[in-house]
């Protein structure tokens, strides 16, 4: 999506950073000095190489016939050619009036600087598993946040959209799943500032509807316009740095900086429309009154027949409309020798496709850095934002507290949205539900956040080889959500409208101290080592206040003072963690060979009692740079290969506070005379003994390079066991406790990553450039200490769904099996009475006659076996079109649509229309779908084959084409793009419920599609403007 | 530049190696909104405030609708369809539970223990709070009988359970003899009697006074055949002379009559989120607009009906005398938004009224769910004293002023000849009287008749299993408690 640094049609590759050396200028006559410039592989000419004139802000670009000219002030002015992938060359123009030049491509991946924990190192330095990703490899689209634009591009990093509302955090996992309760997600680094990443105001909401599972990520804040590079860290190499935070792979984000010369302008815009990309289809009023009827008349039913006029209502549509989007992005950069600077701001606003959701964001962010090389470094990296999110009725409960959608899904759609009088209309028999128009119009939020994030740091050096740093940071969020829920809806008029404003503040500050060391001895040792501390202090407060029955309502929630004070609510928390680190590393390079890194971080955490708080994270990894050896140095067809290994141990610890800590709280009131009386009760079952989860990794890759660099790629298996889980061991209930916190048991992630990259055909005006990456994905819970198995619940009307077991993977579904539906000719005899013709036929696992929990199996994985994403790009002069796919294979989802149809709440409310049109009757004994007549002896068996749908899918993630103006005539413009792009264009898959990646429920692990917040297909068009 | 540079000169390496030294002290870091166990357990309000906890634990308020179909469904008054709840249900009407059903555990079996457990703290901890020995008497014999109340209805449901007396007790602990249980619930209350105020004396409507320890006491007696010492009790509440039967029936269970004397003990409920009564959502038929059987209840559009329907038994219903005015508490027809009359009467489609407020909020209603009410005292004493000695004359006098209440004929020797036929009137009584006070389920075991009844409704035999007339420990404790065995047959 990112064009900003776009100078090229003929590469992606953007994003140039020119360093300009002072040198002497002397007055002189001015000279034009032109000529062309071309690629020395194939003599193809380039487009869009700066070429500057060395100390001075002078600078231009070639053309598209690779064609330069620039004036020169003196004879000694020396010419530099740069461009992102060649290597930068320096001629002096030694009164020459034509210099033409072949541009030798760098070999990428070996010169390129990496960004890791506390540093940076060469690319070709590199001993773990690191993805490096510029801003040119993001998927390139309008998006709110760093994570929608990760998805499928990188092997070992699993992103999926769980829910299409504007805003909503994405699954993201590296390398599957550490933790059962700790925490999954990776830890964000921004400008070496981790992210804290908790939300200052949470999903909970004063009524079911209201609640919204789905939180906003921290890094929506951050501009995605400004991200120059993504670095994934994947192995123990690589994370044990950040120690307890490391156990779930670690992603460094940073932003863009000024480059020494003019100021450059960018300016960014795009447009662009969306609309569900997939809605599942329910019975319209005439197939609703067909079928409804059909099953009440075959089973006899006293359920209120279908009768009276039918209005044909498709609720869903009523629901969702056409919606908007748009962003805007301007920044400034540029900066001379020692000091450099980019400023920008943004704006992105996004409607969403459901009635009253959306969300919108103003940024600002300041770079800012002085340098003197081997000298000092001085520099501040800070944005600041505002977000303004609409949250809709998204409950995940059941009948009234489930979402609009819900609603609109189950409604009778025989009946009309409006009374004659013009109020909504309610059907009797679809209590307590309410309209679903009027849900959507009358229970709502809005959320304010504003956020600051940034960090100062300093870096003296003492001799050149010898630094200092200081970096002080600090990440300030203060968000507020009010919701209303007004009279005008059922729950509304219950209350006499219901007013709830929550504040929350979170704040991060940060110390950290770091000595660095990096010396090349000789030709033939180099060391890069790094010491230092660092003190994280965690706070978050809250408060909420409710009030209920107002005169007027009209001030919604910003009336919160004007209701009855008698029945006003209020509540509040404070908490606070400390994290205090030590950490040290080494990179030792023998003659450009032989790589070794060793590093350890101690982690003292305020969330663990007197006798655990430290835990130590020590990694090592060796590297052989093959291609450095004798015998391949000078081989045509390996251009690059290097293996590698590492071994180390990283961290979690869990996700709440005090947990070792034996308090006393409030909870719900006792009632004496009629009247609530606050109580005081154990808070938990304290574990003072609680201590570190740590998991031990295991990686082996090799990086490669074929044919002149034009294919790259690695190939990796990884092996993470993790031990000393953290998990909620179920305690006896007669303790009066549910579960305790402790450390059991271990789990095991293991797979191989695949990532390939090449350029199939690179001629003069045509080029085609492939990438793929592939990985797959083992879990399995190897135990749980003395628990044998642990079932877990689900939402809604859903009894038990997952198991957790060992020698399973997390996110296990649990449940029946379905053979088919029992026919008139089978033999009743087999099974328990009240059985009849229609009826789904389950597998009596053990036996006896009986179906029971006693019956029930593993059916599936939420995690999938393998996935994959692949990317094209073909390039015809200055248009280039990019299509990018990624799916996953292997992986189930529970569809609670199905299990609406299958075991309906209420036999009246509208179901799915496929199984109900194709159902089982006596003339249409089908296999597929059964009676859906009520049946004695159904039960809690909602979790079954027919409801856990294979989620493998395949999708066209985005398409985009664009074009790069021929402006190279224009003074006052450097660059001009068009684009439009197309995303979630198509899905191949079996699944039927609303979208194969969808997690309606917030878990990363559990896959729950309940009435998810449909996903959307985005038609984009933009425009990039470079001054 | 250079002033820059000589304070980055020494400011930065000096910064550096603070950091590096970083005082881990400052670890410590103690919850802000939380409070620590010196203060609660040492303190006056401290004690009371985890004394009310364990009240608080005992007060299911909108869970109570489980606890009475749980009690009723399995039994030949109660019937359900529909909704999500019938997931649960359709397992207790058809005797075909197991010890996965979600109920047990989270409406019986995890509240009760959380009582026991605040119970057993204030206790444990009563001695060292700085307050007076009067003061710590009380809430000593409250946390007593509060915790010996657990563990009768945990008995009643579960048969014999893990009797914890510490909060320090194992995990892993066995479940009690049968003996060991009755014999704790009869000393921990009867030891405690002494201490506690007199009935309408004490502090709060809801607190422990001798009237309920007494009745927590006659109940358990009557369910365990204790006979006499049933009867006993049930005099010691009728000497007080403090309660009376409500004069309507149908009226005690109005919000505006709370409190009333024929209310020994009851769930205090609220039209408010959590401590509210969901029980009239479940009872409404779909539709329902009016009934011409409740003039007095306006029900509003605003007051939630639930898909699922608590239904009662045609044949049961059909039992009622014609006069009988306790059927001003069961609806059988009404009138459906499209103006149709609905009869309910049959298909097992009466719903029991004894918990509308036309105060009700969305699903919350405030009607109080009685536990014990004086009616229940008189009945167990007829039924203790007919088992001990047949039906004598006090027998025929105590359940005549609840016929009488309810406007039907006396009972006399010609109607109830036997000790047999006796307890077979009473146990009728017992169905018009209590229904949807969830009483069911313990009258028909205690009476023999459980399983029969549900043979005789036509339950496959496969499912009424002898074993039924415990419910099975929740699996999650026998998962997580090793030495808890399972009761047979599950």
């Amino acid at each position: 999506m990112d064009q900003l640094f776009t100078l090229s049609i003929k590469r992606r590759n953007i994003y140039t950073l020119l360093l300009l050396f002072l040198c002497s200028v002397r007055a002189f006559a001015q000279q034009t000095v032109s000529g062309t410039v071309s690629a020395s592989k194939n003599g193809e000419t380039l487009v869009g190489i700066t070429v500057s004139i060395k100390g001075t802000q002078t600078a231009t670009a070639t053309n598209v016939q690779g064609h330069y000219s620039i004036k020169t002030n003196s004879a000694n002015d020396v010419l530099v050619f740069s461009y992102v992938g060649y290597t930068s060359q320096e001629i002096p123009v030694n009164g020459q009036s034509t210099i033409n030049v072949k541009m030798e491509e760098e070999a990428r991946s070996i010169n390129e600087v990496v960004v890791v924990g506390y540093g940076t190192v060469r690319k070709s330095d590199l001993t773990g598993a690191v993805t490096s990703l510029k801003a040119s490899e993001l998927t390139k689209a309008a998006n709110l946040n760093v994570q929608q634009a990760l998805l499928g591009r990188s092997s070992g990093v699993q992103v999926y959209q769980k829910s299409g509302e504007p805003g909503s955090a994405m699954s993201v996992q590296v390398r599957g799943i550490t933790s059962i309760t700790g925490n999954n997600d990776p830890l964000y680094v921004i400008d070496g500032m981790p992210v804290n990443d908790g939300v200052a105001v949470g999903g909970a909401a004063p009524a079911g509807t209201t609640n919204n599972p789905n939180n906003r990520t921290a890094l929506s804040s951050l501009n995605p316009a400004d991200i120059a590079s993504i670095e994934i860290l994947k192995d123990a190499s690589a994370t044990a740095i950040y120690g307890s935070r490391g156990a779930n792979g670690v992603v460094l984000i940073t932003t863009k900086r000024g480059s020494s010369g003019k100021m450059t302008v960018a300016y960014n815009v795009t447009y662009g429309t969306q609309q569900a990309a997939h809605l599942q289809r329910f019975m319209t009023g005439d197939e609703y009154t067909q079928a409804i009827n059909g099953i009440i008349d075959l089973g006899n039913l006293s359920t209120t027949k279908v009768t009276g006029a039918n209005a044909n209502t498709d609720w869903q549509r009523l629901l969702l409309r056409k919606a908007s989007l748009q962003s805007h992005d301007v920044s400034f950069s540029g900066g001379n020798e020692n000091t450099k600077y980019y400023v920008s701001a943004g704006f992105f606003n996004q409607q969403g496709i459901m009635l009253r959701s959306g969300t919108t964001r103003y940024d600002v962010r300041m770079n800012l850095e002085t340098a003197v090389k081997d000298k000092y470094n001085v520099g501040v990296s800070f944005t600041s934002s505002y977000t303004r999110d609409l949250y809709n009725a998204t409950g995940t409960g059941l009948n009234d507290n489930g979402s609009a959608l819900y609603m609109a899904q189950n409604y009778d759609p025989t009946a009309p949205v409006y009374n004659p009088d013009g109020s909504y209309y309610r059907s009797p028999l679809m209590s307590p539900m309410d309209n679903p128009l009027a849900v959507i119009n009358g229970q709502y939020g809005v959320g304010d956040t504003y956020r600051t994030f940034g960090n100062l740091y300093g870096e003296y050096f003492i001799i050149p080889s010898l630094s200092a740093k200081v970096r002080l940071g600090a990440d300030l969020n203060d968000a507020q959500r009010n919701y209303w829920i007004d009279p005008s809806t059922l729950t509304g008029a219950s209350y006499n409208g219901y007013a709830d404003v929550r504040d929350g503040k979170r704040a991060y500050y940060l110390v950290e101290g770091t000595i660095n060391y990096n010396k090349s001895f000789n030709e033939d040792n180099r060391l890069n080592a790094v010491i230092g501390s660092t003190y994280e202090r965690y706070t978050s407060s809250s408060l909420v206040a409710n009030s209920r029955s107002f005169a007027l309502s009209d001030l919604t929630y910003n009336g919160l003072g004007t209701g009855d004070n008698t029945l006003n609510g209020v509540s509040d928390g404070r908490q606070e963690n400390i994290l205090i680190s030590y950490l040290a590393r080494a990179n030792y390079s023998f003659k450009n060979k032989y790589l070794l890194t060793g590093s350890i971080r101690a982690d003292g955490s305020a969330r663990f009692g007197q006798n655990n708080r430290f835990g130590y994270f020590p990694s090592g990894a060796v590297a052989w740079r093959i291609h450095e050896e004798d015998f391949l140095k000078n081989n045509k067809i390996i251009s690059d290969l290097k293996l590698r290994a590492s071994f180390g141990v990283t961290g979690n610890q869990p996700n709440a506070n005090y947990i070792y800590y034996s308090t006393y709280s409030s909870g719900r009131n006792a009632v004496f005379n009629e009247t609530r009386t606050s109580i005081l009760q154990p808070t938990r079952a304290a574990n003072p003994d609680l201590k570190w989860e740590s998991a031990q990794q295991m990686d082996i890759g090799t990086d490669f390079a074929l044919f002149d660099s034009r294919i790259t790629g690695s190939i990796e298996y990884y092996n993470r066991k993790t031990f000393n889980l953290l998990y909620d061991i179920p305690l006896p209930q007669s303790t009066g406790f549910n579960s305790q916190t402790r450390n059991v048991g271990s789990m095991r992630n293991r797979g191989f990553e695949f990532s390939l990259k090449g350029s199939a055909v690179h001629s003069k005006d045509f080029r085609l450039e492939l990438g793929a990456n592939l990985t797959t994905l083992k879990n399995t819970v190897l135990s749980l200490g003395s628990v044998p198995q642990s079932i877990g619940g689900g939402p809604g009307s859903i009894g038990q769904v997952s198991i957790l077991k060992p020698g399973y993977s997390m996110g296990s579904f649990f449940g029946y099996i379905v053979d088919g539906v029992w026919q008139k000719t089978d033999d009743f005899t087999k099974t328990q009475a009240g059985v009849r013709p229609g009826d789904l036929k389950y597998r009596d696992i053990d036996g006896n006659g009986v179906i029971n929990t006693n019956d029930r199996v593993v059916l599936g994985k939420s995690l999938p076996d393998f996935y994959y994403g692949f990317n094209t790009s073909i390039s015809y002069k200055a248009l280039t079109l990019d299509a990018f796919f990624e799916g996953q294979y292997g992986a189930k989802m529970l569809n609670s649509s199905l299990v609406d149809a299958y075991y309906p709440v209420d036999y009246r409310r509208n179901k799915l229309a496929v199984p109900y049109l194709n159902r089982w009757t006596p003339t249409n004994p089908t296999n597929e779908y059964p009676s859906f007549l009520p049946n004695d002896v159904r039960g809690q068996l909602q979790v079954n084959t027919r409801t856990v749908e294979d989620a493998s899918y395949l999708r066209l993630q985005s398409v985009r084409l664009s074009y790069s103006l021929p402006v190279s005539k224009l003074k006052f413009v450097k660059s001009v793009g068009v684009f439009a792009t197309a995303q979630n264009l198509f899905t191949v898959t079996k699944y039927t419920g609303s979208d194969p990646a969808a997690n309606a429920l917030g878990d990363n692990i559990l896959r729950i599609d309940y009435n998810t917040y449909p996903l959307t297909r985005t038609f984009t068009g933009g425009l990039n403007v470079q001054f | 530049m250079n002033t820059m540079k000589k304070t980055f000169k020494y400011i930065v390496p000096v910064l550096a190696l603070l950091q590096l030294t970083a005082c881990t002290k400052s670890l410590n870091v103690t919850p802000n909104s939380e409070f620590s166990p010196g203060n609660v357990l040492t303190t006056e309000p401290g004690i009371r405030s985890l004394l009310y906890s364990s009240y608080a634990n005992e007060q299911l308020q909108t869970n109570s609708r489980y606890w009475i179909n749980d009690s009723e469904d399995c039994t030949d008054i109660g019937y359900n369809t529909d909704g999500a709840e019938n997931g649960q249900l359709i397992q207790i009407i058809n005797f075909n539970w197991t010890s996965n059903l979600g109920t047990f555990s989270g409406d019986i079996w995890a509240p009760s223990y959380a009582s026991i457990r605040d119970a057993n703290g204030v206790i444990e901890n009563i001695d060292n709070v700085k307050t007076t020995d009067a003061i710590k008497k009380q809430y000593k014999a409250e946390a007593r009988v509060l915790r010996a109340q657990a563990y009768a209805w945990l008995y009643s449901f579960f048969g014999t359970v893990p009797l914890r007396t510490s909060t320090s007790s194992p995990g892993n602990l066995a479940r009690c003899t049968d003996e060991q249980l009755k014999t704790f619930v009869e000393t921990e209350i009867t030891q405690s009697v002494a201490d506690l105020p007199d009935p309408g004396k004490e502090v709060a409507f809801g607190r422990i006074n001798k009237a309920i320890a007494n009745g927590i006491l006659a109940k358990f007696f009557l369910n365990t055949k204790q006979w006499q010492k049933a009867a006993d009790a049930c005099q010691n509440i009728i000497n007080f002379g403090y309660y009376s039967l409500y004069p309507v029936f149908a009226d005690m269970f109005r919000t505006a009559n709370e409190q009333n004397r024929e209310m020994i003990l009851v769930l205090q409920c609220r039209n408010e989120t959590d401590y509210s009564n969901w029980y009239q959502c479940g009872a409404l038929p779909a539709g329902y607009k009016s009934s011409p059987q409740f003039p007095a209840y306006n029900y509003l559009p605003t007051m939630s009906i639930f898909a699922t329907n608590y239904r009662l038994r045609t044949a049961f219903v059909s039992t009622y005398a014609p006069t009988d005015k306790r059927l001003a508490t069961i609806c059988t027809s009404y009138i459906n938004n499209a103006g149709n009359t609905i009869n309910l009467l049959p298909n097992d489609n009466a719903r029991c009224f004894k918990y509308w407020d036309n105060a009700q909020v969305g699903n919350n209603g405030g009607a109080d769910v009685p536990i014990i009410r004086y009616a229940d005292i008189l009945l167990t004493r007829a039924e203790a004293l007919n088992e001990l000695n047949g039906p004598t004359v006090e027998c025929f006098t105590l359940i005549n002023q609840v016929r009488s209440r309810a406007g039907i004929a006396p009972l006399t020797l010609v109607d109830a000849p036997t000790q047999d036929a006796f307890r077979d009137a009473i146990l009728r009584e017992r169905g018009w009287e209590f229904v949807g006070e969830g009483k069911r389920r313990e009258d028909m075991i205690r009476q023999g008749k459980f399983l029969s009844s549900a043979l005789a409704r036509g339950i496959s035999a496969n499912n009424v299993t002898a074993g039924k007339v415990l419910f099975p420990i929740p699996q999650s404790e026998i998962d997580a408690n090793k030495l808890c065995v399972q009761n047979p047959g599950y």
